[in-house]
């Protein structure tokens, strides 16, 4: 009950929220260029945390797994687009069908070759620095400062490169930007890749610190859902600060509440946001017509 | 369809029904009473999403709290069969219609994630507030008898259980029928295929999504109380997002806003998985090949790609411009006085 | 056409719109007569739609209050509007595409006749229901092609079905968004046409919002024209013609029909 406690929770809520963060980033561009909301991504992000353990049994580095895990998701979220996401394009019932399908098949696919049972990557950098006279966990803070890193790349590829400008362009109409001459597949394929590989990422990185398990996508799902929601249906700004702030809120209430009373508060508090606000914190604000 | 030729098919399905446990014994009657809990509660859903285009990831609430009800009910109030199971409905239904009316400020997107979002917290709550639910352990309680008429039913009997959960599944086809031949289905296919003109036409289109709404939430409390009677026995594990993508997923693979397509796609998802669970443990993957390949080839369901074969034939031998390739294209001539 | 002055039907007073710093209505004062048909004109932008859009309850207006026949409609949701008699086709075609044109002249129907829908209290029986929608779809020309499934329809047709819809709620007060947009010349006389039938039939009061001037001037008893959010000029359809600013502001290069 005392200030460290808090401060300790505080900033453990934080570094979950950007490893939230990360994941919904690349739900966010998904959903904001495809119209498709990517049920399967939570099951990227699992991937990411097994690929990462199996290549850390075959070459001992942490450092290995967290450049290769994330390509190779990346590898399989493009070939979810091409064969199912590429039809169905824009339907959003029937994308949340095809990705819960998705989800499954992928779960029961890391079932049947990883196991049930619990893996625990190690933690590859030890130690705790003083932070306001407790001891945080160097990997804690190095995990905060990938994802803000990571994060400040894709803003800097988004908004000052030919190639993010063409994401964006799709994004506002990709019949425009056909017309000028802007590869439409070829961005969708790429703002999957992106995606997968910002969710294998945080797979990697959320490794040492949660439980490896086949359904571990299971837990983020539902925030992830709803962090793009409320974030601004596409809104990458809005999913980053919501993601942190349910990450923080979540942090501070377990501070003083039992786990899941804590959640519930966090989720009402969420829902309040919505309903006060549907389009999402970042939208603009539009009138309703119906 | 014409509305005597539906009635006959429901005389059909019931007998095929209570032909299950005839033919494959307990199993039989295992499956046959389990298929009738679930599609009930696919029916009452594709109400609200089929019907009146709402497309809710929170309808185990609603199916937990009518399970729930009954079983504290009869535990804590000895309450009997029909008195606790009229109380599920009802409160599964006042339940619903406050939450949609809350819910329903919100439409599309926004709408869906304050359903997951609902779900989760109560979700949450069953499994900390162990005090009433007994968390995953879960509550068993003893229900056995049925007054109907000058005799008694007894629920222990598995066979006489059965009859009554036919009796129950009978009566919701018959009443979500009735009601989606009538101005108010009318009303609610208006309001989802295109509210801004139903709305302009005079329909107070936030009344029938959240009737709609109320509905669904009570018919699946009724999926729930009987859920309960199943095995006499309910825990928190009924409030899980996975109750609640159940029927998204049959309704969708037997085709939704249709009679037929519920009860379709619940057999068939039901069979299929608990077919697989005896050869290999991975029933969720083919689950998923299922949805992914309903959804690449076909959207409308089985009752859609039914209906889209025997449209295709309808125009060869008719040689006329292809019908309409909708399986909701009932005309409106076959409207209810 | 001689103008047909009754008495007021609808009064607009002081209506504004503001969207976020954009300013699409600003201080319009429209009387609309009953029995009239009045048609309002002026370049893309100048506000028609929105000012339909507040009429019907679509929208909130930022100012201004909207009487209907003398009672305070500006709060009214837009199924009550309905409900009181106005009622307005869409400029983009808003009809029920999977159904056949008399199950969606139907559906407007039940709208107005079946209040409490499953219990049907104190409504019409069916047949006289579908015999009503049988003669608006007469009305609008579509007899033959009553059941036809409006998806089939060509975009001509549509647009009457969209009119059929207006007419099903038993409308006072008919407000037309550019119902000739995107029809070809034919097409277009044949509207015209049936909406002249229909507006001396019905004994409507008809406000219909136009780019072609010729349809315009050949329906209307009165003509408004709306410039950069306000009502510029409104009064019989020579004088306006002959005004200099509505000249000078929308009229030049637009052909003058004969009225």
């Amino acid at each position: 009950m005392n200030l460290q406690t808090l401060i300790f929770q505080l900033l453990n809520g934080l570094v979950w929220g950007l490893i939230l963060a990360l994941i919904t980033l690349g739900l966010t561009l998904i959903f904001g260029v495809l119209s498709i909301i990517n049920i399967a991504h939570a099951a990227l992000y699992m991937l990411g945390a097994v690929l990462a353990w199996e290549v850390i049994q075959y070459t001992g580095s942490f450092w290995a797994a967290m450049v290769i895990a994330p390509l190779l998701v990346g590898l399989v979220s493009v070939a979810i687009e091409r064969v199912v996401l590429r039809p169905i394009s824009g339907n959003f019932v029937l994308s949340i069908l095809a990705t819960l399908g998705m989800l499954f098949i992928i779960q029961d696919t890391v079932l049947a070759t990883f196991g049930g049972g619990l893996q625990r990557i190690a933690n590859p950098i030890r130690g705790t620095m003083s932070i306001f006279g407790l001891h945080y966990p160097y990997y804690r803070l190095f995990v905060a400062g990938v994802s803000i890193s990571t994060m400040l790349v894709v803003w800097v590829f988004l908004n000052r490169t030919k190639y993010g400008l063409w994401i964006r362009a799709v994004k506002q109409d990709p019949q425009i930007a056909t017309a000028m001459g802007i590869p439409v597949s070829i961005v969708y394929m790429s703002t999957v890749a992106l995606g997968g590989i910002l969710a294998g990422l945080s797979g990697v990185l959320a490794g040492p610190i949660v439980a490896i398990e086949y359904q571990m996508g299971l837990k983020i799902l539902a925030y992830s859902f709803i962090i793009v929601v409320v974030g601004g249906f596409g809104s990458i700004m809005g999913s980053i600060v919501v993601a942190i702030v349910i990450g923080c809120l979540d942090g501070v209430f377990t501070t003083y509440f039992p786990a899941s009373e804590a959640r519930i508060m966090t989720l009402v508090l969420v829902s309040l946001i919505l309903l006060l606000r549907p389009e999402g914190i970042f939208r603009a604000r539009r009138e309703t017509v119906i | 369809m014409p509305y005597r030729r539906q009635i006959l098919w429901l005389f059909a399905g019931a007998l095929l029904f209570a032909a299950l446990p005839v033919v494959f014994g307990n199993y039989g009657l295992y499956l046959g009473s389990a298929l009738c809990v679930w599609i009930i509660f696919a029916l009452a859903y594709d109400l609200a999403f089929g019907r009146a285009g709402l497309l809710s990831f929170g309808h185990a609430m609603f199916f937990g709290v009518g399970a729930y009800a009954l079983a504290l009910l009869v535990l804590t109030l000895d309450w009997g069969f029909w008195p606790a199971i009229t109380a599920a409905i009802v409160l599964a239904g006042a339940f619903a219609l406050v939450l949609g009316k809350v819910a329903l400020q919100v439409t599309g997107h926004a709408f869906v994630v304050i359903t997951v979002i609902f779900s989760a917290i109560l979700e949450l709550v069953a499994f900390s507030q162990k005090w009433i639910t007994n968390g995953e352990d879960g509550l068993s309680f003893d229900l056995y008898r049925v007054p109907f008429g000058f005799a008694e039913l007894d629920l222990r009997n598995a066979n006489t259980k059965y009859w009554v959960l036919i009796a129950a599944l009978f009566l919701t086809f018959l009443m979500l029928n009735w009601i989606n031949n009538s101005t108010l289905g009318l009303a609610f296919r208006a309001v989802r295929e295109n509210p801004m003109r139903a709305t302009l036409l005079g329909y107070p289109v936030q009344h029938y999504k959240l009737a709609a709404f109320g509905i669904s939430g009570a018919l699946s409390g009724l999926a729930g109380a009987l859920f309960s009677l199943l095995s006499f026995h309910i825990s928190a594990e009924v409030f899980q997002i996975t109750v609640s993508i159940n029927p998204l997923t049959s309704v969708l693979v037997g085709g939704a806003g249709t009679m037929l397509g519920p009860v379709v796609g619940t057999t068939f998802i039901f069979l299929f998985s608990d077919y697989l669970r005896t050869l290999v443990v991975y029933a969720d993957f083919a689950i998923g090949v299922v949805l992914v390949l309903t959804v690449l080839f076909a959207p409308q369901g089985i009752v859609g790609l039914i209906e889209r074969i025997k449209a295709r034939r309808r125009a060869r031998t008719d040689n006329k411009a292809e019908a309409s390739l909708n399986p909701n294209d009932e005309s409106i001539a076959e409207t209810r006085p | 056409m001689t103008a047909q002055v009754g008495s007021v039907i609808l009064e607009a007073s002081g209506i504004a719109k503001y969207f976020d710093g954009l300013k699409a209505l600003t201080d319009v004062n429209l009387k609309v007569f009953r029995g009239e048909c009045l048609a309002i004109i002026g370049p893309n932008g100048a506000g028609k739609t929105t000012f339909f859009n507040i009429l019907t309850g679509l929208l909130r207006p930022t100012a201004g209050r909207i009487l209907f026949e003398g009672a305070d409609i500006t709060t009214y949701a837009p199924h009550r509007r309905a409900a009181i008699g106005i009622s307005r086709t869409m400029q983009i075609t808003s009809v029920f595409p999977r159904l056949s044109v008399l199950d969606n002249v139907l559906i407007g129907i039940q709208g107005q006749h079946a209040p409490w829908k499953i219990l049907r209290l104190g409504s019409l029986p069916m047949d006289e229901m579908r015999r009503r929608a049988a003669e608006i779809v007469e009305l609008v020309g579509l007899g033959e092609k009553a059941d036809v499934i409006c998806a089939n329809l060509a975009h001509g047709d549509q647009r009457l079905v969209e009119i059929a819809l207006a007419l099903s709620v038993e409308a006072k007060l008919l407000l037309l968004d550019e119902p000739t947009a995107g029809l070809s010349l034919n097409e277009t006389r044949h509207i015209t046409g049936r909406l002249r039938e229909i507006w001396e039939r019905k004994k409507l009061t008809i406000v219909i919002v136009e780019h072609d001037m010729e349809v315009a001037l050949g329906l209307a008893t009165r003509v408004a024209v709306f410039h950069q959010g306000t009502c510029l000029a409104i009064g019989e359809p020579d004088v306006i013609m002959a005004d200099e600013v509505v000249n000078r502001v929308y009229l030049k290069g637009h052909a003058r029909a004969e009225a």
